[in-house]
């Protein structure tokens, strides 16, 4: 399990807590979770401790805070999260489809990891792309307009 | 008549390269900012906006000007500008749209904005989502620091502002004004009693103007321009554009930039948009992103005008603006199940600050859900209009949580059963449902 940081990231998490006020270091508790996140793929409890000690924030607070956010992980997913945006507008144009598509080549159930540890599928809600529907996310990038057919296409880019 | 186009935010949406500064001063991009740090006071860009009655386009329309006239004019620490780029109501796609393609426009009016509300400093919030558009925004900003346009002394005016982006992490209620505050001050984003207001207390307890990217975006124009240029476009009390944002059943689904008032629902679906897909028949439309009530077939030829509409105006059309986002939905949608779809979006977004929220809309969304699942009861619509109500009755100030999300969840219910009545008693009769979401 990690429990240091690169120096690289370390730095960045300094640059970072350097934006807000002296006394206000949590406020960077947001991007410095990103950070870590980015670093390690997910956040695990002595990697929080770490965040906590560097934003002085009691660990406690700190687990508080991140619970309350979806976009960070306590556990590790696969090399990829594909996350399909599951609110209306993409589902009126075939968000369901693409879910039901993942399910059965991934053999996954959502929220599941295939077996090969790549691929992690998620739904995710209104992800502001509603002209492309149905859209989705594949770790930051956003993707529109997509079927099953294109997905495919996608995934063996990525792979 | 053909609807008329309006495009000021949107004028330089097919440039490429606009997140080139070198491009984007090519057309005539930082020449506001020139103007108002050499040629004008603070209080004379408040004065200008404050003329252009430029109001909020987040969805509350108040006049951007007299919001940045209650911060101090001699403070007396740091004053804060916040700008709310976490866009998530469900159907809006314009701020995305405008931070990917024209993001100095928007660096331009927060530096604007800062100068004329004396703020030190201003953070971005973006949501998480748009990781992409968050790091193009920090080049930006880069590139604007390198050019003198920030940090200290710009412009040699002495005055020091500084611009950050911070990133959300999926939380919807961030977009709420005061749940984005708790959030930027590294909390859980449950939102905050007003009073005290953010220009009172805001981030680190100091004066803080919240504003969200579309009216943001303004703010070079007009300084620009002037407040009469801004005035001869859109309606009276509501001058300039808005940007609506067209999806769901529709054969061109897109953003669309068009002077306030001067067309209607109909024309934005039907001209703009290109009309239903496969030539079907309209069926519902939300009409400003998920939490205004659905509008049905017949309500269609309203005017897109705030001022009409009973929110946030005081006008007789029974339906709300919101946020532009347009949501069409043909003859082969069933209702219950887009209700059902929306309330569980609702109920994941609940920060659960409130009981009323709290446990209010996980037991609307179940009750919706076996509604849909061929398991209605018969007291069921009367139970999910008696929990609405509690929460805020359709279209009425009354309402028992903290911040808007309760109604943002009971006036859609509300919405959905007076609108579509019929389709659910249906559902519960027949005791077949569609499961889909």
């Amino acid at each position: 399990m990690p429990v240091e940081l690169t120096p690289e990231t370390r730095a960045q998490c300094e640059a970072i807590i350097s934006r807000y006020p002296d006394d206000w270091k949590e406020a960077a508790i947001l991007p410095v979770l990103h950070a870590v996140q980015k670093e390690w793929g997910y956040v695990p409890m002595d990697g929080l401790k770490l965040v906590a000690e560097m934003l002085e924030m009691p660990p406690a607070r700190a687990a508080g805070v991140m619970s309350f956010y979806p976009m960070f992980f306590k556990a590790p997913l696969g090399q990829h999260v594909i996350q399909v945006c599951s609110t209306l507008s993409c589902v009126l144009c075939g968000a369901k489809d693409l879910v039901e598509h993942l399910k059965e080549k991934l053999q996954v159930d959502v929220e599941g990891t295939s077996a090969d540890g790549k691929w992690t599928l998620a739904k995710a809600e209104c992800i502001a792309a509603c002209e492309g529907a149905p859209a989705i996310r594949i770790d930051d990038k956003l993707y529109r307009d997509l079927s099953p057919d294109r997905l495919d296409e996608l995934m063996a880019e990525l792979d | 008549m053909p609807i008329k186009e309006c495009k000021i935010l949107t004028a330089l949406q097919d440039v490429d390269g606009l997140a080139d500064i070198q491009v984007y001063k090519q057309h005539g991009g930082y020449e506001a900012l020139e103007k108002a740090l050499k040629t004008m006071s603070p209080d004379d860009v408040i004065t200008e906006v404050q003329e252009s009655a430029l109001a909020g386009r987040g969805g509350a329309w108040f006049s951007t000007g007299m919001k940045w006239s209650f911060m101090p004019k001699e403070p007396d620490g740091p004053s804060y500008l916040c700008v709310n780029c976490d866009e998530s109501e469900p159907g809006t796609f314009k701020d995305r749209q405008l931070v990917n393609r024209n993001p100095h426009q928007l660096l331009e009016g927060v530096i604007i904005a800062c100068y004329a509300i004396r703020a030190r400093a201003a953070y971005i919030y973006i949501r998480g989502e748009m990781w992409e558009e968050l790091e193009q925004m920090e080049q930006v900003i880069g590139q604007a620091k390198e050019a003198g346009y920030l940090g200290q002394n710009v412009l040699g005016t002495g005055v020091d502002i500084d611009v950050f982006t911070h990133p959300g992490a999926g939380a919807y209620i961030c977009g709420e004004e005061t749940g984005l505050m708790q959030s930027l001050e590294g909390k859980r984003a449950e939102p905050r009693v007003k009073p005290p207001f953010p220009a009172q207390k805001g981030i680190f307890d100091r004066p803080t103007t919240i504003n969200n990217v579309q009216t943001i975006s303004y703010v070079p124009h007009i300084v620009k321009n002037g407040a009469s240029w801004f005035k001869e476009m859109g309606s009276e009390r509501y001058p300039g554009s808005f940007i609506y944002c067209v999806s769901g059943h529709v054969k061109n689904p897109g953003i669309f930039e068009l002077e306030i008032g001067g067309c209607t629902l109909r024309e934005i679906i039907y001209e703009c948009a290109g009309g239903i897909r496969d030539d079907n028949e309209l069926k519902a439309v939300i009409p400003g992103g998920s939490s205004t009530p659905v509008l049905t077939a017949d309500q269609l030829d309203i005017e897109m005008n705030p001022e009409l509409w009973a929110i946030p105006g005081r006008g007789e059309f029974q339906g709300m603006f919101g946020t532009g986002g347009i949501i069409v939905m043909d003859d082969t949608t069933d209702m219950v199940d887009a209700c059902l779809n929306l309330m569980n979006f609702y109920a994941h977004e609940s920060c659960g600050q409130c009981t009323p929220c709290r446990e209010g809309i996980p037991w609307v969304r179940d009750i919706v859900w076996r509604i849909a699942h061929g398991q209605g009861r018969p007291d069921d619509l009367d139970t999910l209009e008696s929990v609405c109500n509690n929460v805020s009755p359709l279209l009425t100030p009354a309402m028992s949580t903290i911040c808007l999300f309760g109604p943002s969840w009971s006036w859609p219910m509300l919405g959905f059963i007076k609108a579509f009545r019929s389709e659910f008693e249906a559902h519960i009769q027949k005791g077949a449902g569609v499961t889909t979401a």
